[in-house]
């Protein structure tokens, strides 16, 4: 598993556009952050890097799909469940190291921080970048075609919260369950709390979003990497 | 038939018993049988459509069978961890990324394969893209393309190999090359299988052939049992497969 895992970071460090969305992504949350009067972790900045992240997670398995590399790699590794799971350890890595730094570069160029966010708040800036690439990659394997993958990555974690953000409860239900209103909610993007009201879910409902997400996004590539012809 | 080299037979051979693979309604494979076996060079013949790729796809474990078994050295190929060091394959020229290089490409699948890393500079000397391993496989023409497939295949050393249309896109130089990489890894005590439909190629190169015609198997044997001294391999294929083509030019019969 150690080889495999240091094949695919091989893989993910020796495409240039790893790093390009990487320095552009960086630039734009910590210039957000620096022209934004919205706190230490401006939206504007993050949803760039929520949909950056996604798309990176969903690149990792649709560049092999798109240029019949799977083929390749799947007769180097007939185990398939291995395959998806050092894909997940990678993207995982790279993007929490990449999102603590970006969390950390935010708040530090922030034009008016506010007071020092706490360490919840912190860990979420940080962690979103992990979930959402794991969800890209856990769509592209059960989609499989590039442009449903990121077309319905866009959606479902940038423009479901924003069609579910009604004040009736079953639509609020919804809007809980989404990654970015999670992301809000840990990192008090619209004030305390007690300032927002029921728009905000609970903290622990919020983490739960944090684990639940990746989780089933990586499990469901699991199974249908393993039922399907590649 | 003449007899396999009995030491290695078993243990090496390429086995296809009642194969069936069905995509949704149509059946691409159709109860095929046949055996390859380890120091020869099958041709695996058919008419476009034959259900030649599909059937090197469930033998590599890419596809699985609607029934029947297609297996490599006695085991289906999904039941290894890691798969380089039992066969290598070259399916088609588009089994790199365009943004890496073919130095990068092979590495990550030799890290991936727990294969040393000279295998890999091994591998590029090879095939003659030495000179070329630092550039973009995107830059590649085809049969740079397919002498990086043909080195992929080889990165584990393996003792089985299969080819998809080895020879497309390739210049003569490249062919001739490719021929005499074949013969040498039969030669070497390896089962060589080779899908074509250059039914020319195949008689310069095979020691044996499996022709197939949708789905089903028309013909194996030796080359020079199948086409006598009055009738070419091309004479003989043409005429078993005359019932089975999908594709014909001149319009629909």
């Amino acid at each position: 598993m150690t080889g495999l895992i240091a094949a695919e970071w091989l893989k993910t460090r020796s495409l240039r556009s790893t790093w390009w969305a990487l320095g552009l992504t960086t630039a734009a949350v910590l210039g957000a952050s620096a022209l934004d009067r919205d706190g230490a972790f401006p939206l504007a900045g993050y949803l760039m890097l929520i949909v950056v992240a996604t798309g990176s997670g969903a690149a990792a398995m649709v560049g092999e799909y798109s240029s019949g590399l799977i083929r390749a790699t799947t007769v180097a590794v007939p185990s398939r469940a291995e395959l998806i799971m050092a894909k997940a350890v990678v993207l995982a890595t790279y993007w929490t190291v990449a999102g603590a730094l970006i969390a950390v570069g935010s708040y530090a160029t922030a034009q008016s921080p506010g007071p020092m966010p706490g360490a919840t708040a912190f860990v979420a800036a940080a962690l979103v970048a992990p979930v959402c690439a794991l969800v890209g990659l856990g769509l592209a394997v059960v989609l499989r075609h590039a442009g449903a993958t990121y077309v319905t990555g866009v959606l479902l974690v940038v423009l479901a919260p924003q069609m579910f953000g009604g004040n009736h409860d079953s639509t609020r239900a919804v809007n809980h369950a989404m990654i970015v209103p999670a992301w809000e909610r840990l990192t008090l993007a619209h004030g305390s709390p007690e300032a927002v009201g029921a728009a905000y879910t609970t903290a622990t409902e919020a983490w739960l979003v944090y684990a639940l997400w990746p989780l089933l996004a990586v499990a469901a590539a699991v199974l249908a990497h393993h039922w399907r012809d590649v | 038939m003449t007899s396999p080299l009995p030491e290695r037979d078993g243990i090496d051979m390429i086995h296809v018993d009642q194969l069936v693979k069905r995509f949704g309604s149509g059946t691409a494979v159709a109860g095929l049988s046949f055996t390859a076996h380890p120091g020869r060079v099958t041709g695996f013949l058919g008419p476009n459509g034959a259900g030649k790729t599909t059937t090197l796809r469930v033998l590599l474990g890419l596809d699985a069978p609607t029934s029947g078994t297609a297996t490599i050295g006695g085991v289906r190929f999904r039941d290894h961890r890691r798969g380089l060091r039992h066969a290598g394959a070259l399916l088609d020229a588009g089994q790199a990324h365009p943004g890496r290089s073919a130095a990068v490409h092979l590495r990550a699948l030799a890290l991936a394969g727990g294969l040393p890393r000279r295998r890999v500079d091994e591998v590029l000397g090879e095939v003659g893209l030495a000179d070329v391993a630092g550039r973009r496989v995107g830059t590649y023409s085809l049969g740079m393309r397919q002498r990086l497939g043909v080195a992929t295949a080889l990165l584990g050393d393996p003792p089985v190999l299969l080819f998809d249309e080895p020879v497309n896109g390739m210049d003569p130089e490249g062919v001739r090359w490719a021929r005499g990489l074949f013969r040498r890894l039969a030669a070497e005590g390896r089962t060589v299988f080779l899908s074509s439909h250059l039914i020319g190629e195949m008689a310069a190169t095979a020691d044996e052939v499996v022709i197939i015609g949708r789905g089903r198997l028309l013909a194996a044997g030796p080359v020079d049992e199948l086409a006598g001294p009055s009738s070419s391999l091309e004479d003989v294929f043409l005429a078993l497969t005359a019932g089975s083509l999908d594709y014909r030019a001149g319009g629909a019969r």
